[in-house]
């Protein structure tokens, strides 16, 4: 069986191999690096057997002396994010294209050594492994955006960095302090850790530290405030994968977790999901009234990670697999809004939602993508985005159906700010530069049509995804009924 | 050719001419993307009436074509369709409707340069329409439920360089969004009571559930809130008129004929559900009273023909939802019926009037187009006596079974929906004498080119001017005859009460309708067969000046809901994201500053002091070494 360490270093590689060649090959050898990736996560995909267990392992011994080892391996959770982070990055890659001539190098070197931290991260098989590459995955987009950003980004990367150090601190003395309370002599990966019995006091305490840790980097709110200015500041085909993928860490981590602190999330329960409830509604007002396009998908953005959130924190079989769904097609969803938006700007140089109105007209089929996403957007039936939102809607009800309520308003602002986006920037009357604005490229369309297939492809045939997401959920569940 | 032969049949070719038209609706002819886009009705009520004729005692199934997704531990969630006899109605109104109006579409769309995109629509809108009538489960239905409100807003933004279409159509998706989360948590709340989403299952499991038990009044209050979005009732119904922004056809078939009779259709097939529920009923059949009365008194003073169209739908709606209301689920279909037909004749008509004028919509630039336009007034005429309940015609029947069922349960019901009776008789002959009798009150210019429609136009405008004539005898009351067809063929599909009013009743209410008609139709021909432009302006007083702006609804609703959300998202936006929730993130920033400029002096640029503070280092490390903390 292929080790997962291909996945790891195979992007590395190609990396290399962009620093050796010549510049105008670099976009090209990092399509290729990413594509080859994707190919061999799909051939172990096709020998993945299911179930609980790890497949794909590799490690090496890191710090002996605590009996960590670096670990990877392939399971059920990781799976989707995996997927994830393989489909995005290439699409990410693909948006650069455009841009190719103003990167240098190192920009794509940067993007390989991000694809192999998200895998590492998504693939770590145990708490320190885990950090590291959750660290490890920030610095190349850091990087992307600092060197391609706006004009105004180094401000948006201040703030994104103070709250990001912030979070890195409580998340490593969270660790620590995990690590304190267990016997260090057995060998450390996730099944060991769950398996740790801690009593609620200690629990609650890690999971403060590790939930402000997360909160900030998805972000839920209120951790929030950094999004809005980095994802409107940032290079866009780095946004699209911050968006996508790097947004999924911090809900992944609470997953990843579940198990540690599951008695302290069942304590909490109600406040950390009126938390997420009102994170849904706030963001979603604030979307409602933003005129600018970026800003716009980033609180949507917020809405929908906070209903993924109270998914997660309703710990029941639907509401978590719900969330792990959602994650997926949330990712899909708003890699593909912002490579409209991404597609938008390049021409119009305005990220103002009344900035582009008419397009359609000249611009029918980027219209037709842009809908099909935006009905991935509000969920509607039959698309991906509705099965996540069904489930973990219901999921909420089976606690309390005012909660569900509360949180299902949501499926009515997010048609109002969502519509109110499409309609204005993409109907009405021909915007008086609309002649001059060239027609997507195949590299843009190519993407959009794969994004937009994958959308309505999940929506019509989610079921073997869920099953997957009921695995990698069920140890939880387990738990909680041997709890009760 | 075997049952589930046929269900693909009536199932797919509307999804298949959707792809067509939609993937390559720009490289073909016009005639060819029409001729695609009828295909899949046609085939749909081909198939239809070849179940009916090969089946006509058809038994309840279910067919599952694939497991769609699981809830929760192994609750499979199918894409499964269910047949019977309620099924097969809808599906004869919908595919039949459906085609005529496609068949129309092809001549009232033929200069459109959207063509091809509207035939997809309207296909894609059939197939949403046919998944809601067909769905076994409540989430397929919920699937078909939400996506005829898609196809909804597409067709009505259908024109979409107009903003103010553009706001119609996200007015109509949002408001039915409100009742669609309705819909969807009552479906969790049965979910999690019954364990199960299929419907029959749900109704197999009532046995020993007490009448007005909590959980089911809660349940059917809140999938009728998503009837009230849906089906245009109180206090949902402002979306509808608005609606009438998209083209013609698109009125008559989402608009009346089909998708607004989702929420009515809904309720039916839940009958079991709703009969445990009398308190719900009862405010089911309120709401249906007060929706007929208060449209119908708005329809009183409209002046373009569509919006009159509008308000009388949303009335006739509420008529079918007084129905359900009393248990007459019957009742409400057989209305449903009989309405596809005449609203839809109605409607055409006015969109054969619209496009003989080069889209003029307002009564006050029409009158004397009867001798212009002969055919459609004829169909016209006959759809204003179908609506207005004028024996023979089919509204009479379906409208007067309505009146002795809500008679037979509550007195003041009926008398409410009597009143609006009077209305709808006020303001469809009002209607219809403005517009064809009289002198022309348009300019010259159009009068000279006013024509009558194409062929194409008028065959779907004859069709439906006969099944409005005849449509009634469907359903004769007992005194006429002992066979209500459609009462006997929807016995299985839905669990009706028994509603028995005297024989003294019925024709005393026949006896008041003929006259009172006969009197409303002569005082309604002297005043507006003979009305000039000037009159229409006349009525200033306070009452039609509220009726004419609708009691205000749109600007209520605009102070209580989407005004104070608006600012406070603005606010949120504006000053809470700044000054509220930025404060904690920027006091860490500014004790940095702070901080950065008390140890400035640590960098002094003396090397010996740096020096010393490395020895310092390692010293402080090496001790922490040895000690291994």
């Amino acid at each position: 069986m292929l080790s997962i360490i291909y996945l790891i270093l195979v992007p590395l590689i190609f990396g290399l191999l962009i620093i050796l060649f010549k510049n105008k090959w670099s976009s090209g050898i990092a399509l290729a690096g990413s594509a080859i990736n994707l190919f061999l996560f799909f051939f172990m995909l096709s020998q993945y057997n299911g179930g609980l267990r790890i497949e794909n392992q590799f490690s090496i011994p890191w710090i002996p002396e605590l009996n960590v080892d670096l670990h990877f391996g392939l399971d059920a959770l990781g799976i989707f994010m995996i997927l994830l982070s393989s489909l995005i990055l290439p699409v990410g890659i693909l948006a650069s294209i455009k841009y190719s001539k103003f990167r240098r190098k190192s920009y794509y070197v940067l993007m390989m050594i991000g694809l192999t931290s998200l895998i590492g991260f998504f693939s770590a098989q145990n708490d320190l492994t885990f950090y590291v590459f959750f660290e490890l995955a920030l610095i190349p987009f850091y990087f992307m955006v600092l060197m391609y950003g706006g004009s105004d980004r180094k401000r948006a990367l201040f703030k994104f960095f103070l709250y990001t150090v912030f979070g890195s601190f409580l998340m490593l003395a969270s660790i620590i302090y995990f690590r304190s309370l267990i016997n260090i002599g057995a060998t450390s990966d996730w099944s060991i850790l769950y398996g740790v019995e801690l009593n609620l006091k200690s629990q609650t305490w890690i999971m403060l530290g590790l939930l402000i840790a997360f909160a900030i980097k998805s972000p839920l709110f209120p951790f929030h405030t950094w999004q809005a200015d980095l994802y409107s500041e940032g290079d866009r085909p780095a946004i699209i994968i911050i968006a996508a993928v790097l947004s999924k860490m911090g809900v992944f981590g609470i997953l990843r977790f579940f198990n540690i602190f599951e008695n302290a999330i069942l304590q909490y329960q109600t406040p950390l999901i009126v938390l997420s409830i009102i994170g849904i509604i706030y963001a979603a007002l604030i979307a409602w009234r933003q005129s600018s396009m970026t800003r716009l998908l980033a609180y949507s953005s917020l809405s929908h990670m906070g209903m993924i959130a109270a998914g997660i924190f309703s710990a029941s079989v639907s509401g978590l697999q719900g969330s792990l769904f959602q994650m997926l097609s949330h990712g899909l969803v708003i890699a593909g809004l912002f490579m409209v938006v991404d597609s938008i700007m390049s021409r119009t140089n305005n990220s103002s939602i009344y900035g582009s109105s008419g397009i359609a007209t000249s611009q029918p089929r980027l219209a037709t993508y842009f809908f099909i996403l935006c009905l991935g957007s509000v969920g509607l039936p039959l698309t991906s985005g509705f099965i996540g939102e069904f489930d973990i809607l219901l999921g909420l009800s089976s606690i309390n159906w005012i909660l569900a309520l509360v949180a299902g308003t949501s499926i009515i602002l997010s048609a109002i700010y969502i519509f109110r986006f499409y309609q204005k920037s993409m109907f009405g009357d021909n915007h008086p530069e609309n002649k001059s604005w060239t027609a997507i490229t195949l590299n843009e369309e190519y993407v959009l049509i794969i994004l937009s297939i994958l959308v309505i492809i999940l929506g019509f045939f989610p079921a073997s995804w869920l099953e997957l997401a009921d695995q990698a959920t069920s140890t939880f569940v387990q738990l909680k009924s041997k709890i009760q | 050719m075997n049952f589930e032969g046929y269900i693909h049949l009536i199932l797919w070719p509307t999804l298949i001419g959707f792809l067509i038209n939609g993937i390559f609706g720009s490289k073909l002819s016009r005639k060819m993307s029409g001729v695609i886009a009828c295909i899949g009705p046609l085939t749909g009520l081909l198939a239809t009436s070849m179940i009916y004729l090969t089946q006509p005692l058809l038994e309840a199934k279910t067919v599952i074509i694939y497991n769609w997704f699981t809830i929760g531990l192994g609750n499979p969630v199918n894409f499964s369709v269910y047949f019977d006899h309620l099924t097969v109605l809808m599906l004869f109104i919908i595919t039949g409707v459906g085609s005529l109006i496609h068949i129309y579409s092809i001549g009232y769309m033929k200069d459109d340069p959207g063509f091809s995109r509207f035939f997809a629509y309207l296909n894609l809108f059939l197939f949403s329409m046919i998944l809601l009538v067909t769905g076994s489960n409540l989430v397929l239905l919920f699937a078909g439920w939400e996506g005829v409100g898609l196809c909804s807003f597409l067709l009505i933004g259908f024109w979409f360089k107009n903003t103010e279409y553009n706001k119609a159509a996200r007015k109509a998706f949002v408001m039915n969004r409100i009742g669609d989360l309705g819909f969807i948590l009552g479906v969790f709340l049965l979910a999690l009571k019954f364990n199960s989403i299929e419907i029959v299952k749900i109704q197999e499991s009532f046995g020993e559930i007490a009448k007005n038990d909590p959980t089911i009044v809660l349940i059917t209050l809140l999938l009728f809130l998503g009837v009230c979005g849906k089906s245009a009732q109180i206090p949902l119904f402002t979306w509808l008129p608005d609606a009438m922004a998209g083209p013609t056809p698109v009125s008559a078939l989402i608009h009346a004929a089909t998708m607004v009779t989702a929420g009515i259709y809904l309720v039916a097939r839940m009958s079991i559900l709703f009969n445990l529920a009398p308190f719900t009923l009862n405010i089911i059949m309120w709401t249906g009273v007060i929706t007929a009365i208060v449209s119908a008194s708005i329809a009183l003073k409209q002046n373009d023909i569509k919006k009159v169209l509008a308000y009388s739908t949303v009335s006739q709606l509420g008529y079918m939802a007084s129905a359900l209301g009393v248990a007459a689920y019957t009742t409400a279909i057989f209305h449903v019926m009989t309405h596809a037909f005449f609203k839809a004749l109605l409607f055409l008509a006015a969109g054969s009037v619209i496009h003989g004028l080069q889209g003029e919509q307002d009564i006050k630039n029409m009158g004397g187009l009867k001798s212009k336009m002969k055919v459609s007034q004829i169909v016209f005429l006959i759809g204003t006596l179908a609506i207005v309940g004028c024996p023979p015609f089919a509204g009479f029947f379906s409208k007067d079974e309505i009146l002795a069922s809500v008679y037979s349960w509550s007195f003041w019901g009926f008398v409410v929906l009597a009143f609006s009776s009077v209305f709808t008789a006020w303001y469809m002959f009002r209607l219809y004498f403005s517009t064809f009798h009289g002198n022309y009150r348009g300019t010259q210019h159009t009068w000279e080119h006013a024509h009558e429609s194409p062929w194409i136009i008028l065959f779907p405008l004859l069709v439906l001017a006969f099944l409005s004539i005849i449509g009634g005898f469907a359903g004769m009351p007992e005194i006429l005859s002992h066979h209500h067809l459609v009462k006997e063929y929807l016995k299985f599909s839905m669990v009706d009460h028994t509603h028995t009013v005297s024989h003294l009743f019925e024709y005393s209410l026949w006896g008041i309708t003929v006259v009172a008609l006969l009197i409303i139709g002569i005082l309604s021909y002297r005043k507006y067969s003979t009305i000039k432009k000037e009159d229409f302006e006349k009525e200033e007083d306070i009452i039609s000046k509220i009726l004419a702006n609708k009691y205000y609804l749109d600007e209520i609703y605009s102070i209580i809901f989407s005004r104070p959300l608006k600012s406070l998202g603005s606010w949120f936006k504006n000053v809470f994201e700044r000054n509220g929730i930025d404060i904690y993130v920027k006091a860490p920033g500014a004790l940095l500053n702070k901080a950065s400029l008390e140890l400035k002096p640590l960098q002094s640029g003396n090397i010996s002091w740096y020096m010393i503070s490395i020895l310092l280092g390692f010293l402080a490390f090496a001790i922490l070494f040895i000690f291994k903390f």
